[in-house]
């Protein structure tokens, strides 16, 4: 890790400002853009959707381990 | 194996597509600067589907496993699109001028990028397997972006309909007019401050210039039409002064009385009307605006590049050429600036070499001809010395203004070349020459006034510097060079 660490160092360190230079005029689509990205959210959260229930059922002290411990013994 | 499969092409769909959102975000709202043909529309297709399939056996390989490398792979795999998805909507925030100066700041602007890949080394290092679940999470996240994108482009294809060249035969006048050929030769942003030196003549180091100026008419008081190039040159066009432009996708729209209304060049009394009623052949080469859409009726012959649009200036078709636009079109700040800056010299040099080969044309013997090229320098990048093409590290950096300078410097080369070869085909006696700038420098240096622009005629068949004085406005002057062309010795 320390070569690219120093690469990355280095870079930094070799960065000069560049003034004042404006690319024109951008229109937007992040509407569009944060509209999807909700879209993509739902994805994670079925994805998962599992390990949210296990830390709310933690959070309300009925762990899936408590579950699991009662149908061993 | 199947949900593996569909996994791995969505995924490697969505990271092709997502680096291209800078071009979609360009496209949505600016595709004027980028005068998109449906060849860009096919060259882009190609390159997201050629980046889709890389992108989609990566993901095919790494998905599942759970390895540190695997989660190393993935996240390079992910470093270009997410960067230019963030570049694409870095562009589109609305930033005023406290948060721009405030990340010119030296402080911020290493810090924040410091901090960001120290998190991602720490992550990856001490936590590798929490690392990749949540870079396979950030993916699914932001993979719909992919469908922006893609709409956008499929969007701009159908509208795509900008003309970048064309030659026909001579038009205009019916009888070949008795004018001198006139060439006028546009340098983006050449300031009067750095041509001439405080003695009042041309500077010393600037040779072909002082060679130039000392057998030419000085214009010592011109004043350009606007501090920029999209309201300066539309007036130099119109030969009028035009107080306000704005591109939108629909062409360049004029501000009258506060109301937009489409701009025109071709009104008669614009400066190629005029030509062709004098019995010109006209032609024009030019960067930044669409010339060959603008003046499509009035020009015999044209070539019309983008600023941002690498394809414009490249014959072949390149799959390679969306990728590089997508690179132009990121934010120049660090650290975006580091991947925007090669392509955009390498495209500045290109953009030149273009308008210098239009610029080298031979003179048509049947007609006389007035050539307009508006050239990309000194404006920058800032690639190109004394000695050609050489680019710095940034040269996107203004200030101090060495680039600028030595930008200059080459500009007298390329000058000089220029007037070398009209020299050679023995068309440089009989030729009007103009030199002159749409506006100066404005980012500082040793500018005073950018409005304050050098202005220098040679006419045909004058052998003797002249200085004059008077205060002219630009966009009346080079329509009266014009004029002045076509009058008898007598």
């Amino acid at each position: 890790m320390l070569i690219p660490a120093l690469v990355v160092a280095a870079l930094l360190l070799g960065e000069h400002p560049a003034f004042a230079y404006v690319d024109p005029g951008t229109g937007s689509l992040l509407y569009q853009t944060a509209l999807t990205v909700l879209l993509g959210l739902g994805l994670v959260l079925r994805r998962v959707r599992a390990s949210i229930a296990t830390f709310v059922r933690r959070l309300g002290g009925r762990g899936p381990s408590q579950g699991a411990d009662t149908k061993v013994s | 194996m199947t949900r593996r499969v569909v996994v791995s092409l969505w995924l490697g769909f969505a990271l092709a597509a997502i680096f291209f959102y800078p071009l979609a975000v360009a496209l949505d709202a600016d595709s004027y600067y980028l005068q998109w043909q449906r060849r860009d529309t096919a060259e882009t297709a190609v390159a997201l589907v050629g980046l889709a399939a890389v992108y989609a056996a990566v993901v095919f390989v790494v998905w599942r496993r759970q390895t540190r490398a695997a989660a190393l792979a993935l996240a390079c795999a992910a470093v270009f699109p997410v960067a230019s998805l963030l570049a694409g909507v870095a562009r589109q925030l609305p930033y005023n001028d406290e948060l721009r100066v405030a990340w010119e700041g030296r402080l911020v602007r290493l810090s924040v990028p410091a901090v960001v890949v120290a998190v991602l080394v720490l992550g990856f290092t001490r936590y590798p397997q929490a690392f990749g679940r949540w870079v396979r999470r950030g993916l699914i996240l932001v993979s719909p972006v992919s469908l922006v994108v893609v709409s956008t482009l499929v969007t701009s294809a159908s509208r795509a309909s900008s003309v970048r060249e064309f030659e026909h035969p001579s038009a205009g006048a019916d009888a070949p007019a008795s004018c001198a050929p006139v060439v006028a030769l546009l340098f983006d942003e050449l300031s009067y401050a750095y041509l001439y030196g405080d003695d009042g003549n041309v500077r010393s180091d600037l040779r072909e210039f002082a060679r130039f100026s000392a057998v030419a008419t000085n214009y010592r008081s011109v004043v350009a039409p606007a501090k920029e190039t999209l309201i300066a040159v539309p007036s130099l066009l119109a030969a009028r002064r035009v107080q306000d432009i704005r591109a939108d996708n629909a062409g360049l729209m004029e501000v009258v009385n506060g109301r937009l209304t489409p701009f025109s060049a071709v009104a008669a009394d614009g400066l190629f009307p005029t030509a062709r009623r004098l019995g010109f052949r006209t032609e024009m080469a030019g960067y930044y605006l669409a010339y060959c859409d603008l003046l499509d009726t009035v020009l015999d012959a044209c070539r019309s590049l983008s600023f941002y649009n690498v394809s414009s200036a490249r014959a072949e078709f390149s799959p390679l050429d969306p990728v590089l636009t997508t690179l132009v079109l990121w934010p120049r700040q660090f650290p975006f600036g580091l991947l925007k800056i090669p392509p955009f010299a390498v495209h500045q040099r290109d953009l030149v070499e273009t308008l210098a080969s239009f610029a080298k044309r031979p003179l048509p013997p049947d007609r006389p001809v007035f050539r307009l090229v508006h050239f990309s320098v000194p404006h920058l990048p800032f690639v190109f010395d004394a000695g050609g093409y050489d680019p710095p590290f940034d040269s996107l950096r203004t200030s101090p203004d060495a680039g600028y300078v030595n930008q200059v410097r080459y500009v007298d080369r390329l000058f000089g070349e220029l007037l070398g070869e009209l020299r050679r085909t023995g068309g440089f006696e009989d030729t009007t020459v103009v030199v002159f700038a749409d506006h100066g420098f404005r980012f500082g240096g040793r500018e005073r006034d950018p409005l304050h622009v050098p202005f220098i005629v040679k006419a045909a068949g004058q052998r003797d510097g002249v200085d004059v004085m008077a205060p002219r406005a630009g966009e009346d002057l080079l329509k009266q060079v014009l004029q002045q062309a076509c009058r008898s010795p007598g």
